[in-house]
């Protein structure tokens, strides 16, 4: 009976490893065997001769693959640095109690519902050189006298499509993290008042514990979605001007479908990949078993 | 005299945090007013300088009729309605099997987690072999290359939320069903599946809601003009009619519209579900 029991159990989850294996697992082998091979799109009569480690020495060689990891770390601090300072400083704001926060809470889940392309071409319009919303209130409070052309510019582009992603990925934490705080009983707040402790003491030390696993689990899933965040990008600047807001997974896109090179871009992608799945290691572990205890 | 509501001591700190919390929504909410505004700008006043948040000539409403036509939104309309609907039909189904096997079955936990290691994936790294893949099998250029590759990110996110909603149903009343006579897979159907509509509701809007947004794979696996999805019409816009702003900001707000509507509708749920620590995005 028991036996059977588990049976059931699994035969209930075939399907969907069935399915999971054929649009997860079997792409993933395809693309590390991929990486091993020479696959020119452009040139099928070459075939796709195995190369060994050649895509992956190419790869590391080329400088444009050590630009692309740092554009990737310096799109993921700031990325996770401001959206975890606004969704926190928010979410504190938002749990005290005051009469139209309800609407407020409404108004700042607009850039999450809003999806991801229509958001990246609001943005792009703003930043328009001459006609663009931003530049004119710049100008109209006298901080630039002409128009900037901030996605345009090697200097500017990281940090207007930081802004746009900032904007887009904080409500979320500022959910979760709002979700948190109302979670915290009102009693304990009420017992550290009788112990004497004042509200800066309290928040140190029964709201921070109390709201810590929650601001970890955020934070992992910020790292994890910004990191893999090609839209955000590609629809602004597609990885430009001059490469400089390429990141790991633009570079593997670049590399496939505009140099057509199937191969490398597998072994970029292979790379990020394990990049990827380092610091999941460091940091997710928390996360990860959070989860699982459910 | 007497002083307004608001500015009694025992609600100054209150109007103060209003006050507060208003201008940080109404600067998140800016972008996407913007939009709005855009949209009903006449096209002589798109490129008059200075700038202007609000239209000043005057509202029009013709860039919603000329996206329709002149745009194809139609086609693009339909496209998305089709390829949305599919990949969430065929991930929720497998997924609601699936989440009863986890939720009732002692099933190992590393099974559990393998799903959860799934939804982490960059989706970019798939592009490639799927590309390839899908001419050896004759699919690039179809919406079934759409409907196929969608699942890889719908079907590991609908079982992990259903997986959560079932297990927040208690046991007893299917057993207490199942002592009334009534079969392990009669509990289910009259029992688990009817308590767990919020959630599955939840999971199949959530579902729509990311295949309706998707952009690379539709971008990449889809090259004739007539099969295109809303997000790869609205991104080719820019490219076809230069800079027809106020038309494409029309477009936007088409594209938004259903997303909008839907997760009004069933906000309560999906911010709960969410923000459990399911996804991001």
């Amino acid at each position: 009976m028991r036996k059977r029991e588990r049976l059931t159990g699994y035969l209930l989850i075939t399907p969907a490893f069935l399915a999971i294996f054929a649009v997860l697992v079997y792409p993933l082998g395809r693309a590390i065997d991929m990486s091993f091979h020479k696959i020119i799109l452009t040139q099928p009569n070459l075939g796709q001769p195995f190369i060994g480690l050649e895509n992956y020495i190419q790869v590391i060689k080329d400088p444009i693959f050590l630009n692309a990891i740092e554009n990737t770390f310096v799109w993921l601090f700031f990325n996770l640095v401001f959206q975890m300072l606004f969704g926190t400083l928010i979410a504190l704001l938002l749990n005290e109690s005051f009469r139209g926060r309800g609407l407020v809470r409404g108004l700042m889940l607009i850039p999450w519902v809003t999806p991801s392309v229509v958001a990246m071409l609001t943005w792009r319009w703003m930043y328009d050189a001459e006609f663009g919303i931003i530049n004119q209130f710049l100008k109209s409070i006298g901080v630039i006298d002409k128009g900037i052309a901030w996605l345009g510019n090697v200097d500017t582009a990281m940090p207007a499509v930081i802004l746009e992603s900032v904007w887009k990925g904080t409500p979320f934490v500022m959910l979760m993290i709002l979700a948190a705080l109302q979670a915290v009983p009102r009693e304990l707040y009420d017992v550290a008042k009788v112990d004497g402790a004042n509200a800066v003491q309290s928040f140190f030390n029964v709201t921070m514990p109390l709201i810590m696993p929650t601001f970890i689990i955020a934070a992992t899933l910020t790292v994890i979605y910004t990191f893999n965040n090609f839209n955000a990008i590609w629809l602004m600047t597609e990885g430009g001007p001059l490469r400089a807001t390429e990141t790991l997974p633009i570079l593997v896109y670049t590399l496939g479908f505009r140099n057509f090179d199937l191969g490398r871009s597998s072994a970029v992608g292979v790379l990020t990949l394990l990049i990827l799945l380092v610091f999941v290691a460091l940091f997710g572990q928390r996360y990860i078993r959070s989860q699982v205890d459910l | 005299m007497k002083r307004p509501k608001f500015l009694r001591p025992s609600n100054i700190r209150g109007t103060i945090f209003l006050v507060i919390a208003l201008v940080i929504g109404i600067i998140f909410a800016l972008p996407f007013i913007y939009m709005i505004s855009t949209s009903l700008k006449g096209q002589s006043e798109l490129f008059t300088r200075p700038a202007t948040f609000f239209p000043t000539k005057g509202y029009y409403f013709q860039a919603y009729l000329d996206v329709w036509s002149k745009g194809k939104f139609d086609q693009y309309f339909m496209n998305s309605v089709v390829v949305s609907s599919a990949s969430t039909l065929v991930s929720v189904v497998i997924a609601i099997l699936a989440g009863l096997g986890f939720a009732r079955y002692k099933l190992p936990n590393k099974l559990l987690l393998s799903i959860l290691v799934s939804q982490l994936f960059p989706l970019v790294l798939l592009v490639p072999p799927f590309f390839v893949v899908f001419r050896q099998m004759g699919l690039y250029d179809t919406h079934a290359a759409l409907i196929i590759s969608y699942v890889s990110f719908a079907l590991p996110y609908s079982v992990w939320m259903l997986t959560g909603y079932f297990r927040s149903i208690p046991i007893d009343l299917e057993e207490a069903a199942q002592v009334d006579g009534a079969t392990r897979l009669g509990a289910y159907l009259r029992i688990t599946l009817p308590l767990a509509t919020p959630g599955i509701a939840a999971t199949i809007v959530y579902c729509f809601i990311l295949a309706w947004n998707e952009f690379l794979f539709a971008f990449t696996f889809i090259s004739n003009p007539s099969l295109r999805t809303l997000p790869v019409g609205l991104q080719m816009f820019i490219g076809q009619y230069g800079v027809e702003w106020n038309l494409l900001m029309a477009g936007a707000v088409v594209t938004t519209i259903p997303v909008v509507v839907l997760f009004v509708i069933l906000q309560r749920y999906l911010v709960a579900g969410l923000t459990a620590g399911a996804v991001k995005g």
